[in-house]
């Protein structure tokens, strides 16, 4: 009986040691990687990527005359070398040439490294990560760094495709140039794409299209930053390493973000002026996966160069201690699918080659391409624009407090005063309207009670009818603090790479609101959009999130791109217009302008990166005639006359936000500390500043602005369709100049005519 | 290096994370300066305002003015040999002489840079008969000769406006200077009469002063070491050599200096917490203490700002200091690049910065800021020693007008001032100078009643002090007439409640006889028997019965809710806090916790000790014991909100009594109940204090324990999940 016993013990522990060392042996071959078939992998990719024959992609710059026409338009000629992939986009009116590599006239001083002249002569650039080892660093790498060749070359239409493979990395990059009218498109075809083992992060295409170093010259690049900025070209910047890199319609809050303090680009354009000699390249499909890159001279290479980056992973950052904020790198595993990825590159006529050049094409791109229809027959008046904030909460003992600060009755008041200073072209946006107030979001319905509810929002909209004021309803459904709506945040929160649910806290006091998932805001819209129509609202007034975020969405229920949720958040918009009838958003992504009716808060200022040298206000060049807008709201300005002087030159309407006198004191409110809201305080000044802007801009509301120009240092001038021009005189002494007289500190109007 | 940018990744991501969290809105407004603008009031409230500078371009690099694009062909042509030639190199200070031409001491070049009031490069200065080595410091008088503090040399040199050497000015002699004196000038400054005031590298006895001629005359504005109990404690226990190992007792090292037109010297400390900024007399005094609106608030100043959110821990250390033509003062922060701007006497009127962008540089943002200095313009010229600029902020129109503001309220003419502050009141209706200036105004026109609520508003306490004092009086004033009617009518009540009592007291003893007794109506009354015969009523709680739980609970709440009454109902006066709020949750539980750990403790300790009191009579007598804060707290709260700071003392001495007396409640409560002597219940009391504070540790090490063990499990099962 012992015998057995001990027998049966002696044989379990063997067995289990048997167990164990095969497992630990199977651990040790996995992680050697000898178990896999890795060796046949290797294989068949060798055979994938074969040259079979092609020549080895040379270094250097291609030869200028080994290029032939391959495509023609009324105005453009387009040439391509077989060799080496480059094209060349001719003017044909001037001879003008632009250069998918860098200008060979200036090539041989070029003084970066070899492996970076490489980069930059190669008609693409791959940056790669190996995915699978979370500690390696991504590389950048070209062509030639690859012994990359060109395979497949043939010509098409009106331009031709080519496959480039760099079979080193193993990567296979399929694209398609072609020319059309006044443009030339460069494509990259993303279904045809192969990748090996390693992981492509993002893919430069022709990224010295057009790039020309500082040579004395006047020019500039052009960035989609703010309203707009320049680079100017200028040899020995300081802290020349600087680039720009940020991403279309902003930061994509599900991966890491660099923190860079910049504004999110709103419009997918860029620019490179030199000499007479301009493009505005328009980036015109797969944008949400695009990134805006541009390095001025000194930064990578002599050129002054600006291009397309295309995301096809980002970084993101995977913390695993929610306390001491520890983390790592890690990358996105799929790579961004998007349908296709294409660039314009439009050639700007000498005499347009400017800035406002650009912005016109670009309107022309909006009007032509997005259907965006230009201003109906405006009013007599310029539109002012009054958001009134209802009510916002303040941190409470145990609940928070509910602060009032206008409400419905009071709105008469405030709109009547108003009113009575003769601004008969009012619109307003109430905000703060919804349960609990402003930085309350979720179950937006009914008005809350203390400002009057349904009844008295019903009344007061009523009243505003008879003056003929359109009031707009202020929501953003982006974020959800209450959990209503049947939201329950671990169904329906947006949820980032690592499935955790974003929050955002804008203020210190308030718990973090949740972000909502794109699909299933848009169905939270649909269902409150006959409430805001039974309210007798004209429009909605989407403030901060639908035209703004663009955060990729992990949740499985919800799962959706960058590029679902632009699509999303346009179908959102359509249905509500079609609703109610009228939207305006604030400083929203270019893709949302065919349903806004009004850009409200147009960004105005750029990033203050170093490297900036001009900021222009090219947004509003676009959209004058196109859009109303406004900028920051005046009473909130930094500087009050400096920037009521910026809004004249930008051609932006007058927008206060206020309050009744009433208000509680919403100094530690969560969003509404805002410096001074009660309308007493500022009804003077509405007055004042509406009819100087009025004065000045009621008769160009339809018109495009033409030309904007810098007259001296601080003195700036926007002509506008019909010849009409406004010189503002930001310095503390007179401008004088050809007969033009601006007071310091002041305006003037010229009609037609007289040059300055 | 692998292993170093191992250390270093971590932290970065922490301080990435950090920002992640508390900059989310960074990109959502349409209008963004690279910082934003602050005030903080004397509660530590932050209050937003319109930014008080504007970024104005770059120099030291041969672009003039931010937005230079339209004379930028001028300039071209200039440009590139200029930019060579001004190419700073770890550059530690930057001087504005009268005529607004910049000096800047380009250390790592070992030369001076000379620039004018425009920027544009003038001359450098090497000094090539004797060469400068490593300057960091330098000062430029009205005769325009340059004293450079020519570190490498550890020397002074005096120059000619030419820059040829005059003076050379090396280790003074004096048997005043301790011989271990290590003299390494890193800045001066120079006064009228030509004395010099050396800052020295780490030298904790001040400024080192020299005649013209380069003797020493003394050390100048030193810093004092505080010394606290604990010192004390040390120095009692400590042997002589362990206490003056103690390195940290040493003042802190003067970091930088400036002077003014009127020749008061300002001076700059890093590494104290108080008084970083000293505004110094000729006789070394300084003119800032005491002098700050919130001084009731902060009897000790501290300087450098700083956000409350994610900047605990680490304090800030002031770098240098600059005064403007009005004598606003603005210092700068080298650990989380603030810029803080006082007025003349030291009142906070703005600070900005603050957050760190390692992804690329902004104008108007110093990413390592080494010195700062102001020209005529108003412009403040901040030296970046890590990008070699030099940073330009103007004046904006709000705080040009806030300075115009503060100027004429500083110079007493506060009617004057009124107009402009109700401008800045209007832009910026929680802006607290702006209230504090129109009080002012208005205590100045007599209208009291508005300062008073201006005063109040601003959460300044003087002022509103005195305010309330004027409206105390003028309401006696006109209400004297009443007032003596009233006393007349009590008086008479008083003498015919006399007269009729006997009558009355008869009848009510009838009724109270017929009326049966009532326990809990008879516990209660109890406590006023105890605060007669103390010693014996607690005696009597312990052996008969005379207090019961209920009882006990009511006069606890009452005490308790008296207590946080106080807390929140004391006026403003004597209780400042009062203006932001008072939270009551936490003191209601603080002050529970304490009652419940004394009754445990004093029940546990005294059950050891012989102690005769059960648990019920600890914890009955010890609610009993509380009496007077209801008794007199009540009272003295209501009483505080017709005081003013003149009857503090009165005040004062009411509150020092609801103490004594509690804490005399307890002895005789300890020796009631357990029986013990005085002194043995002293003890007692002493023991159950030690063991209060053990339990208090105890649950403290538990909590955190435990934390950090979720914390761990946490982070293990992220780790096994991700990797």
């Amino acid at each position: 009986m012992t015998a057995r016993k001990l027998n049966f013990k002696l044989i379990t522990k063997l067995a289990f040691i048997a167990v164990l060392l095969v497992g630990i042996g199977y651990v040790a071959l996995v992680a050697a990687g000898l178990w896999n078939h890795q060796a046949e992998v290797v294989s068949l990719e060798a055979g994938l990527f074969e040259a079979k024959g092609a020549a080895p992609y040379q270094a250097g710059l291609p030869v200028e005359d080994g290029f032939e026409a391959v495509g023609e338009s009324a105005t453009l000629q387009l040439l391509a070398n077989k060799a080496s992939g480059h094209f060349q986009v001719i003017h044909k009116a001037t001879g003008n040439i632009w250069r998918s590599y860098p200008d060979p006239q200036y090539w041989q001083d070029e003084t970066v490294p070899a492996t970076w002249k490489n980069n930059l002569s190669s008609p693409v650039m791959v940056e790669y990560v190996n995915a699978k080892n979370y500690k390696s660093s991504s590389v950048t790498a070209g062509l030639i760094e690859n012994q990359g060749y060109l395979d497949n070359f043939q010509a098409t239409e009106n331009g031709f495709k080519v496959t480039f493979v760099l079979p080193k990395v193993q990567f296979k990059i399929p694209v398609e140039v072609s020319l059309q009218g006044d443009y030339v498109e460069t494509k990259i075809i993303d279904s045809e794409i192969v990748e090996g083992a390693l992981s492509l992060l993002n893919i430069k295409l022709y990224p010295l299209f057009g790039a020309q170093p500082s040579t004395g010259q006047e020019g500039y690049i052009l960035l989609p930053d703010g309203s707009g900025s320049l680079i100017h070209f200028k040899e020995n910047r300081i802290m020349q390493q600087l680039t720009y890199n940020e991403s279309v319609y902003g930061q994509d809050l599900s991966y890491y973000n660099e923190n860079t303090g910049r504004q999110r680009i709103a419009m997918p354009v860029y620019g490179i002026k030199s000499g007479d000699q301009a493009f505005v390249a328009v980036i015109s499909q797969g944008e949400a996966f695009a990134n805006v890159y541009a390095a001025p001279s000194g930064a990578v290479g002599r050129s002054n160069w600006a291009t397309t980056e295309w995301q096809y992973r980002k970084r993101f950052f995977q913390s695993v201690s929610k306390s001491t904020g520890e983390g790592f790198y890690t990358y996105s595993g799929e790579k961004f699918a998007a349908e296709a990825r294409a660039t314009r590159y439009y050639p700007l006529a000498p005499e347009k080659s400017d800035y406002a050049g650009m912005a016109e094409v670009y309107r022309n791109y909006l009007i032509q391409e997005q259907g965006v229809k230009p201003l109906a027959e405006p009013k007599k008046d310029i539109p002012l624009y009054v958001d009134i904030v209802g009510a916002d909460i303040e941190k409470g003992l145990f609940a928070d407090s509910y602060l009032k600060a206008t409400t419905t009755s009071e709105a008469i008041e405030l709109v009547n005063r108003i009113y009575g200073l003769g601004i008969h072209n009012m619109q307003v946006h109430y905000s703060g309207w919804q349960q609990d107030g402003y930085s309350t979001h979720g179950g937006y319905f009914p008005v809350d009670k203390r400002l009057g509810g349904n009844d008295g929002m019903r009344s007061f909209i009523a009243f505003a009818h008879t003056l003929e004021i359109p009031v707009y309803l202020t929501a953003n459904y982006t974020l959800n603090t209450n959990g209503d709506d049947r939201f329950w945040w671990r169904r329906d929160g947006l949820r980032n790479l690592a499935g955790t649910v974003l929050e955002e806290q804008n203020n210190e006091d308030q718990d973090a609101a949740v972000f909502v998932s794109p699909k299933f805001y848009e169905k939270v819209v649909a269902g409150d959009l006959k409430d805001y129509k039974s309210l007798g609202a004209d429009g909605i007034y989407y403030e901060d999130g639908i035209g703004q975020q663009v955060n990729t969405d992990f949740n499985s229920r919800y799962k959706a791109s960058r590029a679902d949720v632009v699509a999303v958040q346009s179908s959102i918009l359509e249905k509500s217009k079609e609703a109610i009838g009228s939207l305006a958003a604030n400083n929203v992504n270019f893709y949302a302008l065919g349903q806004i009716d009004h850009v409200h808060r147009l960004s105005d200022d750029y990033s203050y990166d170093v490297f900036i040298s001009e900021e222009i206000p090219f947004a509003q060049i676009v959209l004058h005639g196109l859009r109303t807008y406004t900028l920051e709201w005046s009473n909130v300005r930094d500087e009050f006359e400096d920037e009521f002087l910026r809004s004249i030159e930008y051609g932006a309407y007058p927008a206060y936000v206020l309050s009744g006198d009433a208000a509680d004191d919403l100094k530690k409110s969560y969003s509404l500390w805002y410096y001074s809201l009660n309308y007493k305080d500022w009804i003077d000044r509405i007055g004042a500043e509406y009819a100087k802007t009025n004065e000045a801009l009621a008769d160009v509301q339809s018109e495009f602005i033409t030309e904007h120009r810098t007259l001296a240092p601080k003195v700036k001038e926007t002509a506008y369709s019909s010849g009409k021009r406004i010189i503002v005189n930001y310095n503390e002494s007179d401008y004088n100049h050809n007969g033009v007289f601006v007071p310091a500190k002041d305006f003037a109007v010229i009609r037609g005519g007289t040059e300055p | 290096m692998k292993n170093r940018r191992l250390r270093i990744r971590p932290a970065i991501m922490v301080l990435i994370a950090a920002i992640y969290i508390t900059w989310p809105g960074l990109q959502a407004t349409a209008s963004q300066l690279p910082y934003e603008t602050y005030y903080k009031d004397g509660f530590g409230q932050l209050v937003k305002t319109q930014a008080a500078y504007i970024p104005a371009g770059i120099l030291g690099t041969g672009t003039t003015g931010l937005l230079a694009a339209a004379d930028a062909d001028a300039s071209r042509a200039a440009s590139t040999e200029e930019t060579n030639r001004l190419q700073l190199n770890q550059p530690k200070d930057i001087f504005v002489d009268g005529k607004d031409h910049i000096y800047i001491a380009d250390t790592g070049n070992n030369r001076i840079v000379h620039l004018d009031e425009k920027g544009d490069f003038v001359r450098e200065i090497k000094v090539s008969e004797s060469p400068l080595k490593k300057p960091s410091g330098l000062y430029v008088d009205q005769a325009g000769e340059i004293y450079v503090a020519d570190t490498g040399n550890n020397r002074v040199v005096r120059l000619d406006a030419a820059g040829k050497l005059l003076k050379e000015f090396g280790r003074p002699e004096s048997s005043y200077l301790p011989a271990g004196f290590k003299y390494d000038p890193v800045n001066l400054i120079v006064d009228k009469r030509g004395f010099i005031y050396v800052t020295t590298l780490g030298a904790y006895q001040g400024l080192v002063q020299l005649d013209p001629e380069g003797d020493f005359i003394s050390f100048f504005g030193p810093n004092k070491v505080p010394f606290t109990l604990f010192d004390a404690f040390k120095r009692f226990v400590y042997t002589r050599e362990m206490y003056q190992r103690e390195l940290r007792k040493l003042p802190g090292a003067i970091a930088n200096s400036t002077i003014d037109q009127n020749g008061f010297i300002y001076t700059v400390t890093k590494e104290i917490q108080t008084d970083q900024v000293k505004k110094l007399n000729i006789a070394g005094l300084d003119q800032l203490k005491g002098k700050g609106e919130f001084a009731a608030l902060q009897p000790v100043k501290s300087y450098g700002e700083f956000f409350h959110y994610s900047q605990r821990g680490i304090r800030p250390q002031l770098n240098d200091i600059t005064v403007d033509a009005a004598g606003n003062i603005t210092v700068i922060d080298a650990v989380w690049n603030i810029i803080s701007q006082y007025d003349l006497n030291g009142n906070l009127l703005f600070f900005w910065g603050g957050d760190v962008i390692t992804a690329t540089s902004k104008t108007g943002v110093v990413k390592t800021p080494a010195a700062i200095a102001s020209n005529s313009k108003g412009e403040l010229l901040v030296l970046d020693s890590v990008n070699n600029l030099i940073q330009v902020l103007r004046l904006s129109e709000f705080g040009q007008l806030v300075h115009e503001a503060n100027q004429l309220t500083q110079e007493g003419r506060y009617e004057q001032s009124e107009p402009l502050w109700t401008e800045v009141h209007r832009l910026n209706a929680q802006y607290t100078p702006a209230l504090i200036g129109l009080a002012k105004a208005a205590y100045k026109k007599e209208d009291y009643a508005r300062a008073e609520k201006l005063f109040y508003q601003a959460g300044v306490v003087n002022g509103y002090s005195d305010s309330f004092w004027q409206n105390r009086l003028k309401w006696f004033q006109s209400h004297f007439g009443l007032l003596m009617n009233i006393a007349l009518a009590l008086g008479i009540a008083y003498l015919l409640w006399n007269a009729l009592s006997k009558k009355l007291k008869w009848s009510l003893k009838l009724r109270a006889k017929s009326r049966p007794k009532r326990l809990l109506t008879e516990q209660l009354k109890h406590v006023f028997y105890l605060i007669k015969h103390p010693v014996d009523g607690f005696y009597a709680i312990r052996y008969e019965n005379k207090a019961g739980f209920l009882s006990s609970i009511i006069l606890f709440l009452l005490a308790a809710a008296a207590y946080g009454y106080m807390q929140a109902g004391t006026s403003f006066i004597f209780n400042p806090a009062v203006h932001v709020g008072i939270d009551l949750l936490p003191i209601t539980v603080q002050f529970v916790g304490i009652w419940l750990g004394w009754v445990v403790s004093n029940y546990l300790i005294s059950s050891l000790l012989r102690g005769e009191g059960r648990f019920r009579d600890v914890f009955f007598s010890s609610s009993y014991a509380l009496f007077p804060i209801i008794l007199i707290g009540i009272p003295i709260t209501l009483l505080s909100n017709v005081l003013t700071l003149n009857e503090l003392a009165i005040f004062n001495f009411l509150k020092l009594v609801i103490i004594l007396w509690v804490v005399l409640l307890l002895i005789w409560m300890v020796q009631g109940i357990h029986n013990y002597t005085f002194i043995e219940a002293i003890l007692i009391i002493v023991l159950s204090l030690l063991a209060l504070a053990i339990i208090v540790i105890l649950i403290f090490i538990l909590i955190s324990l435990s934390i950090e063990l979720v914390n761990f499990i946490n982070s293990l099962y992220q780790e096994v999940i991700i990797r």
